[in-house]
């Protein structure tokens, strides 16, 4: 309990340790509760400069992240960019140098490039949040799915969590992998065998190709959300068949045990993944999820900021 | 230099520390009326502050009937020097099970030094409601002050050099009661 | 002022793969050409002492991009020379993947007249295969080689049209040049950044399969028996087109391969720093495939070793991984490195390793290189095998730094490359 923070990036749960996440988490918890109270606000960051730098489109994750920094007190700078304009002129580091010459502390980066925020952090002294890279890291949902799974159940270890899916082309997926992994969950991944990869059997990760046997003895059920350009590229046919084997419907909710929670991170497509009852269901937690994130990103930026020179 | 390593000195052990919150209660017992008793709460700053509270509680009601409600505030994310330390403090839990609007809120903590816990638990407090009163009880006042800040209520005062910093240990958390101080 | 050709390097352990020489001798140098021993007036020689080194044929790497013309910024055929010199290599082939693309007998003729002018070194260029490295029509071999084009290659692209490639090996193969493939089906390969397999399923990153090297392979093989010509498969990393080049051989057809010294150092296990010095293509592959790379070089299935010397500025290279160019630099660490991992760790036998430098490419380019020959070109190497130093890339002669072994601890080192007689590159003795 009496872990004292150290670091000054978060770039992925796979460089944190059991006793590092439990402190985000429990640093979450006290941050939840400011959300609850009439005067939602602290004035922890008062005086600090939070750059929002998403080069690549994000609503929630950065509406999430911007109403963190306004509760924590922070003066916010939103800057959106498209990966392709850092191709022709300006790279992204030298963005960021002139970023950091203004005195910014903090950068939140959501980069469609694996490993962005890594190669940030060894050039720059200001906090580097990682917001999601590529198809590597995205530990602020992973927290606030793994925050969620824990309020919910009491606890994480020995729990039976299945992500189902596009794992291979998911930051959710293997964020919540280290997390879940570190905390002594079981772990499976679920979904089309082009979209599921065996190698995450060498670190002990279930994999499994067929929904209803997966699903069988689950205590949580984390579905991603797929995208439409993966039927376009070949890796299953059609979104309706993918729904048909890998989606949760009324049906398959026969198969899943009654107390088991029913997680997404958003955006869902109703009736791709999960169909508006499971959506809207009484085992599903998908709200609470983006409540708590907000717990969560608060805490991650307190820390983080925190250890700054 | 490691904490442990540092010179400690005892400076107040035992039954003198039960006393001095027995005191403490028996003054928050005469300063206040039935009515405003039943309308008072006490919210211990974390982490000291919160057993003082709970014992006074329990002795405010032995000595006079009145049950007053208990809740904690840790005042981190309140501080004035964040950031400005080699590690975080760890946040604790502040848990303050009632209204505070309109009530008596006793804050309670430790050891008053500066007063700059006490100013960002005020901070912290208002930022649930509006109290009708705030007063301050401290168990140990050390002197050294650097803000306007006052304790209604005080076990003991003692004389330390500036050099050193007065703790606490509480039975809650350690199993014995004691404060000592540690050269800086 | 004319430079000094005439020496006798004294007292080194001579290797001569060509001539199966391999004892402690002196190499008398006349006017560039190698001589007899005692065959002119010592007096007018100037001598180096060799003792305790290692004297080779001058090394040949047939895979540098030296990016001039049109990207001079990054390395020039003056600054490419020179890095090649203090690496040990006499001869360096000549990539055409230059802007414009040595596609034209005018892009060769600049090439080989800058570089006589210019270079450290003999520069061999390479023709390109198709027009612009497109893949769609063949460029003018004929005329690349009256230009002076040693061999044919697209390297950098490879041409994935089969019936264009089955006719560009056949026209090449009439005008006896060997084709260079840079073995990549690009279907597979995609917008892939590493190699796919533990690593990159671990960071998410985008991922070209080995399969994507071993369809080319496969064939240019198939190619190479249909045709009868020489095709020569560059960099190969996989472990299952190595087997497939061992078994074309086996066949008896005119397959060759070359393997690069980072293939034989480094996995995929790199990426995890997302350092864009470990980003190249072929990528860093698994430790299986490395280990087959080196049973390849052990059994003579890989006979040669290249570089992929491929220069990129700092500013190019320090931006995110995906969007970074693939390369590095080689010819400064090549020695060092292949000395550490081969010989000292006993896969292969000073011979056998100087072989891969200077016989193999010359065979398969069909060149008169690599030997120390009586009467021949006095192109040598002299290195000190067990010389432990730590590379530093501040102290490169390229004039890009996109290598993954700075700090890398090294044996052994190159001490001194004599082009034509005339000494290129001496170490500095504080060094020693």
């Amino acid at each position: 309990m009496d872990l004292k923070w150290t670091k000054k990036d978060l770039l992925s749960l796979y460089d944190l340790s059991r006793d590092e996440i439990l402190c985000i988490l429990n640093t979450a918890e006290e941050f939840k509760k400011v959300s609850q109270r009439n005067v939602k606000k602290v004035p922890a960051l008062r005086g600090r400069t939070v750059v929002n730098l998403f080069v690549e489109p994000s609503t929630r994750t950065r509406v999430s992240f911007e109403l963190a920094e306004q509760r924590l007190s922070a003066d916010i700078i939103n800057m959106n960019a498209d990966a392709s304009s850092f191709r022709k002129g300006e790279t992204l580091l030298d963005t960021l140098y002139n970023i950091q010459a203004l005195q910014a502390d903090i950068i939140v980066i959501r980069h469609s490039a694996t490993g962005a925020p890594n190669f940030l952090a060894r050039s720059l002294d200001m906090g580097i949040v990682n917001a999601g890279d590529g198809a590597h890291s995205h530990p602020t949902q992973a927290l606030l799915d793994i925050f969620t799974i824990r309020e919910k159940k009491g606890h994480v270890e020995g729990l039976n969590v299945v992500i189902v899916g596009d794992i291979l082309h998911s930051r959710v997926a293997r964020s919540n992998m280290w997390g879940l992994l570190k905390l002594g969950a079981n772990v499976t991944f679920a979904g089309p065998a082009t979209l599921v990869p065996r190698e995450f059997e060498q670190l002990g990760v279930r994999v499994c190709h067929d929904l209803k046997e997966a699903v069988a003895n689950a205590d949580v059920i984390n579905m991603l959300r797929i995208q439409m350009e993966r039927q376009e590229s070949g890796f299953f046919p059609s979104v309706g068949e993918y729904s048909k084997f890998f989606g949760i419907n009324q049906d398959m909710m026969r198969y899943i045990k009654p107390d088991a929670l029913i997680m997404h991170p958003g955006p869902i497509n109703r009736g791709v993944e999960l169909d508006s009852f499971v959506a809207d269901g009484p085992q599903s937690v998908i709200l609470e999820q983006v409540t708590n994130g907000l717990a969560i990103r608060m805490a991650v930026l307190y820390l983080v900021a925190g250890c700054l020179k | 230099m490691d904490e442990e390593k540092k010179p400690h000195e005892m400076m107040i052990e035992g039954s003198r520390i039960s006393n001095a919150i027995s005191q403490i209660a028996h003054s928050i017992c005469c300063s206040f009326s039935k009515d405003d008793l039943a309308n008072a709460a006490l919210i211990g700053i974390q982490a000291g502050g919160v057993p003082l509270a709970r014992r006074i509680s329990r002795l405010v009601q032995a000595e006079t009937g009145c049950r007053i409600e208990v809740g904690s505030l840790d005042i981190t994310m309140y501080r004035d020097d964040f950031g400005t330390r080699p590690a975080l403090p760890i946040i604790r839990e502040t848990e303050i099970p009632f209204d505070i609007n309109g009530k008596i809120i006793i804050l309670t903590d430790d050891v008053l030094q500066s007063g700059r816990s006490v100013r960002a638990a005020l901070d912290a407090l208002t930022d649930f409601g509006r109290p009708g009163q705030i007063r301050l009880a401290a168990l140990i006042d050390r002197g050294q002050r650097e803000y306007p800040i006052h304790a209604d209520f005080v076990g003991e005062t003692v004389q330390v050099e500036k050099d050193w910093r007065v703790c606490m240990d509480w039975v809650e958390f350690s199993g014995t009661d004691c404060v000592y101080k540690i050269k800086r | 002022m004319k430079k000094n050709t005439n020496w006798i390097i004294r007292g080194g352990r001579v290797i001569d793969p060509a001539n199966k020489v391999d004892d402690i001798r002196d190499l008398w140098i006349y006017d560039g050409r190698i001589v007899e021993p005692d065959s002119f007036d010592a007096e007018s020689a100037q001598i180096f002492n060799a003792e305790g080194k290692v004297v080779t044929p001058g090394l040949i790497d047939m895979h540098v991009h030296l990016r001039q013309p049109g990207n001079t910024d990054a390395e020039t055929i003056r600054t490419g020379t020179m890095a090649a010199a203090a690496g040990g290599f006499t001869t360096i082939v000549a990539m055409p993947n230059t802007s414009p693309v040595a596609d034209t007998a005018g892009a060769i003729q600049y090439v080989k007249e800058f570089a006589q002018r210019e270079g450290m070194v003999h520069v061999l260029p390479a023709g390109a295969l198709s027009v612009g490295l497109k893949g769609e029509q063949m460029a003018p071999i004929g005329s690349l080689k009256n230009a002076g084009a040693v061999v044919v290659t697209d390297d950098g692209r490879c041409i994935q049209n089969n019936e264009l490639m089955r006719h560009v090996v056949e026209y090449a193969n009439n005008f006896g040049l060997t084709v260079l493939d840079h073995c990549e089906d690009r279907s597979l390969a995609r917008d892939g950044v590493m190699h796919e397999g533990y690593w990159s399923v671990l960071l998410g990153m985008k991922a070209m399969p080995s399969a994507a090297e071993e369809t080319i392979v496969s064939r240019d093989i198939v190619l190479s028996r249909m045709t009868g010509a020489k095709i020569h498969l560059q960099h190969i990393s996989a472990k299952n087109a190595v087997a497939m080049v061992r078994q074309a051989k086996r066949d008896g057809l005119s397959i060759s391969a070359e393997a690069t010294p980072h293939h034989i150092a480094l996995t995929d296990v790199e990426i995890k720093r997302f350092d864009t010095n470990y980003k190249m293509n072929p990528p860093l592959r698994s430790e299986e495939d490395r280990l087959a790379v080196i049973a390849g070089l052990q059994d003579d299935t890989i006979e040669v070793i290249a570089t992929d010397h491929a220069p990129h500025t700092q500013t190019r290279k320090l931006v995110e991984f995906d969007i970074a160019p693939f390369g590095i630099i080689g010819l400064e660490t090549a020695v060092a490195v292949t000395l550490t991992e081969l010989y000292h760790k006993n896969f292969l036998t000073l011979p056998q390793l100087i072989s891969k430098f200077t016989t193999g490419p010359a065979r398969v380019m069909g060149i008169d290189a690599g030997t120390l020959s009586i009467g021949g070109t006095a192109d040598v190497t002299v290195m000190d095998v067990n010389a432990n130093h730590v590379i530093d890339s501040s102290n490169f002669y390229s004039k890009s730094r996109n290598t993954p072994f700075n700090g890398y601890a090294a044996a052994g080192q190159v001490v001194a490359t004599f082009v034509d007689g005339a000494c290129v590159f001496m170490r500095p003795c504080e060094e020693f």
